[in-house]
């Protein structure tokens, strides 16, 4: 689907849209396929890819992704997958996002053996391996000349 | 809550998250070794992405935090008459409007700062 019609079907903010991105987490290893739920800030739609931290979210705008994929939004997806959301939701307390609990609700859909509390746990893994490396990268790349130096060079501080 | 030095400006610079997460692609973590020159590469594909978009993380977090309540909402229609489901559609929304109060406090600690108390209705 264009993107362009993929914003347009996801820019309702009744409602919580799911999209599919492919990480790559390293330059040897595979792409992985992550559900993210994107929501509109001051017309900018953007994806959060962590999923976990929501005082300090890993937040990319859509039109900067190259490969996404409008799934549904969260409650068309709770309700094509009712039994094993429920399992989900109530082994997440109240305590998780839509786009953790559409990833875990997808590795039990995927893998039947799965439970609830596995999922979740593979899941919530996977977020903190994001946040991890988000962190580390961001370290990275400013180095020693710090995060004043590397806002001159995006331009958009 | 501790906040990183570059999200103390005005404004949430979305090239760099944009930057961190080509770096967490293309050259992952710190202490593999990544050439200078891709290193290099990346800093300058980064400068040219998504230049001007800057948005607050208050935003952003508000955002994420009305998304909650709508998912709340939405487990609540879904199970209607679970009442397993309807605690969590309450714990949901509960959590969700405690990280509104917590943003809008606008350190986080969870209590009112001077400059927010004017405005902030009083229940």
């Amino acid at each position: 689907m264009p993107k362009a019609t993929q914003a347009g079907r996801a820019g309702d903010q009744s409602m919580i849209p799911l999209f599919q991105i492919s990480v790559k987490p390293g330059l040897r290893e595979p792409p992985v396929q992550l559900i993210c739920q994107s929501l509109t800030v001051d017309g900018e739609m953007l994806l959060w890819v962590d999923g976990v931290n929501a005082q300090d979210p890993v937040v990319i705008p859509l039109s900067a992704v190259s490969s996404t994929k409008l799934l549904t939004d969260f409650e068309t997806f709770m309700d094509a997958h009712k039994s094993i959301a429920r399992r989900v939701l109530l082994a997440g307390a109240g305590e998780i996002s839509p786009t953790i609990a559409a990833r875990a609700v997808s590795a039990m859909a995927a893998d039947p053996r799965l439970d609830a509390t596995d999922a979740l746990e593979l899941v919530n893994g996977q977020a903190l391996d994001l946040l991890d490396a988000d962190a580390q990268s961001a370290a990275y790349f400013w180095g020693a000349a710090g995060p004043v130096s590397f806002a001159a060079v995006a331009g958009a501080a | 809550m501790q906040v990183a030095p570059q999200r103390q400006a005005s404004g949430e610079p979305f090239a760099a998250a944009i930057a961190r997460r080509m770096l967490s692609q293309g050259a992952s973590a710190a202490g593999r070794d990544v050439p200078e020159a891709e290193l290099e590469s990346l800093r300058t594909r980064a400068a040219g992405l998504a230049p001007g978009i800057s948005l607050s993380r208050a935003s952003v977090t508000q955002g994420l935090a009305h998304q909650q309540i709508m998912a709340a909402t939405s487990i609540e229609n879904l199970w209607a008459g679970d009442a397993d489901m309807q605690l969590i559609a309450r714990e949901t929304s509960a959590k969700a409007i405690g990280g509104l109060q917590s943003t809008a406090d606008g350190d986080g600690d969870g209590e009112d700062d001077a400059e927010g108390d004017a405005s902030r209705p009083r229940g």
